[in-house]
């Protein structure tokens, strides 16, 4: 579902960054892990297609990433991946039903309105179809990003950073969400985070894979694992 | 897209009515410039229908053309009957029709000549028949509109262009109306010459000192005017000049005039094309302030739609777009003003007797209208849209809340 080798960005300063080769064991999801600077961002800008392949392999969902033009990539994420971003980036011009047809819309397709309808009665959150996002809870706004990354049927469930601004008990319930949401929409689940709550709650589960990236990006070079649990992880200095 | 982009654009309601406001002010001051000229200039050649030259007494040639072409003003005096005969003998001459002017039916002017005036217009009878004989008159169809005279019915003229004593010891017998041509026939009351020589003839007695077409059984007949049809283009270097040697003749050479009146409208004109413009310029500034703003405001949202797979050129377009809604809307409303200005002005025309303007419908240099809308957006646009299209997606999505 997810594999790199060789994999290294070049920034426009000039400066590199490496990641170990990696490959993630099939039915499992990822908690990626990583501090600000540890080059987790470039990381998921090239998971996502958003920043193109410079040298080495990047395998999602069986498409090299490294093959494909920005046009294609475009299209690529589209249909590939579900996102649910930091900011969850509702739109306050357009009501919940309205910012589910967004994923369609953006590949020029028509809005799907019962899929966006399975969706919310899934999430429990049905009845706010006609909403505007500043009448939402934080929890519902989840929920509602949650729903528009799961619209086009993703491969690959991106989470990042879920849980900044969540309270305890709001991270556990997300964390539940996503994971089931990933297991009824058979897709894998990719979550970045630095937030100890999250670590803490994915390190019990076994169908959950690690990698932490470690050093001060763009200095930091490799990834390597360790132990039973697949932990990656970026050397100091390595080259 | 378009209805993304139309709740986008709704979003800031006050802004977006601002610059629909100051874009469809501009463009219903350039619909009302361009309606309105076009519709002016083709009215006075509706009316001018072949006239090459006008002679009346010595005076303005302005007011001869006036008085004689488009009946607007009052004319300059009259000329003796002789006159015509005098200009039918011109060999440049291929055709010369008598006016005479003096009395108003209800504020419409009764024209006392030959039936060639109908045919020189292509004038049809709609109903009843050509006069025939002194005292029988054809209405224009809007004076029989009006005054709701047909066929059979009578009427008196007042005396005096404007208005005056009724001449009702001689009506006049309703024998035909014209169908609506949209030229000045339509505002006219058309009779025999004799008719205005009867009239006057006994006005005389009673109104001492008149100065009409009228002319006493003993003394010389007058007209007011003779509308003059060139045989030879060589005529409009000579004619005028030879009607202008004679004694109390003026030539006035409606094209020349028209060309004259025609600048001195067009000074106002220019005036009002030039506020149109400013006022468009100020909307394109408005909409350029509005859509870079909206960019700003929106990045996140835009960034979002570049990770749900929209291309960076779907995304500008989107902006594009907004601009071009707005545009579309703005001209449809702008054109719908303009024509109401234009109505407004011909239904002051009308109400004046003046010039008819023309119907509905749009002008051939009206489709510049949404065009210059849509160009004026596209420009609006452009950098906004540049700037949506750059947009740092990654950075914008790890932003903290």
């Amino acid at each position: 579902m997810l594999a790199w080798g060789g994999l290294r960005y070049r920034y426009a300063g000039g400066s590199e960054i490496e990641y170990r080769d990696f490959a993630l064991p099939a039915g499992r999801h990822l908690l990626l892990r990583g501090a600000s600077g540890s080059g987790k961002s470039t990381l998921l800008a090239l998971l996502s297609g958003l920043l193109r392949v410079q040298q080495g392999e990047l395998n999602v969902a069986g498409t090299d990433l490294a093959g494909l033009s920005p046009r294609a990539l475009d299209a690529w994420r589209g249909e590939t991946l579900g996102v649910v971003p930091q900011r969850l980036h509702l739109s306050e011009a357009l009501t919940v039903a309205e910012n589910l047809a967004l994923p369609a819309l953006a590949a020029g397709q028509g809005a799907d309105p019962a899929r966006a309808a399975q969706l919310l009665a899934a999430l429990d959150i049905a009845e706010l179809a006609g909403r505007r996002p500043h009448q939402l809870s934080v929890g519902q706004a989840q929920r509602v990003a949650l729903a528009r990354a799961l619209m086009r049927r993703p491969r690959l469930l991106l989470a990042d950073e879920p849980s900044a601004s969540l309270d305890d008990e709001h991270t556990l319930h997300l964390l539940a969400l996503l994971l089931d949401a990933a297991e009824r929409e058979g897709c894998t689940l990719v979550i970045a985070s630095h937030d100890g709550r999250v670590i803490e709650a994915l390190s019990a589960r076994h169908d959950v894979a690690e990698v932490v990236l470690r050093g001060e990006s763009p200095a930091g070079r490799s990834a390597m694992p360790t132990g039973s649990r697949t932990t990656y992880w970026l050397d100091e200095g390595a080259t | 897209m378009i209805r993304l982009a139309w709740r986008y654009l709704w979003s800031s309601p006050l802004t977006t009515a601002l610059n629909l406001l100051l874009l469809t002010l501009g463009l219903a001051a350039v619909t009302f410039v361009l309606r309105a000229s076009a519709q002016v200039e083709a009215g006075l050649k509706r009316d001018l229908a072949g006239i090459d030259l006008v002679v009346g007494a010595k005076g303005s040639p302005m007011q001869i053309m006036l008085a004689g072409v488009f009946h607007l003003d009052a004319p300059t005096g009259n000329i003796p009957l002789a006159t015509l005969a005098l200009l039918k003998q011109q060999p440049l001459v291929a055709q010369a029709v008598p006016l005479s002017l003096g009395d108003s039916f209800q504020g419409y002017r009764i024209v006392g000549t030959t039936p060639e005036y109908i045919d020189l217009y292509g004038g049809k009878i709609a109903a009843g028949e050509r006069w025939t004989k002194p005292m029988q008159a054809v209405l224009g169809a809007e004076v029989a509109r009006t005054s709701g005279l047909k066929p059979g019915d009578r009427f008196a003229g007042s005396h005096g262009l404007a208005g005056g004593d009724a001449h009702g010891e001689h009506a006049f017998e309703v024998v035909g109306v014209l169908a609506e041509s949209g030229s000045v026939l339509d505002r006219l009351v058309l009779t025999d010459l004799a008719s205005v020589w009867e009239v006057h003839g006994d006005h005389h007695e009673a109104h001492e000192g008149h100065d009409a077409a009228g002319a006493h059984e003993d003394e010389p007949r007058e007209i007011t005017l003779a509308l003059v049809r060139y045989r030879s283009p060589i005529a409009a270097a000579m004619l005028p000049r030879w009607v202008n040697a004679q004694e109390g003749l003026q030539a006035a050479a409606p094209a020349l005039e028209t060309a004259r009146l025609m600048r001195l409208v067009g000074a106002g004109t220019e005036v009002l094309r030039g506020f149109g413009i400013v006022l468009l310029a100020a909307a394109g500034l408005s909409v350029w302030v509005a859509l870079l703003h909206a960019v700003r405001a929106r990045q996140g949202d835009l960034a979002m739609l570049r990770m749900l797979g929209a291309p960076a050129r779907r995304v500008a377009a989107l902006i594009a777009l907004e601009a071009l809604l707005l545009a579309g809307l703005a001209a449809l409303l702008g054109l719908a003003a303009g024509h109401g200005f234009v109505a407004l002005l011909e239904r002051l025309l009308a109400e004046r007797q003046s010039l008819r303007l023309g119907a509905l419908g749009l002008s051939t240099a009206e489709w510049l209208v949404p065009l210059l809308a849509a160009g004026l957006a596209l420009l609006a646009a452009a950098w906004p849209a540049w700037r949506a299209y750059r947009l740092d997606v990654t950075t914008l999505l790890q932003a903290p809340r």
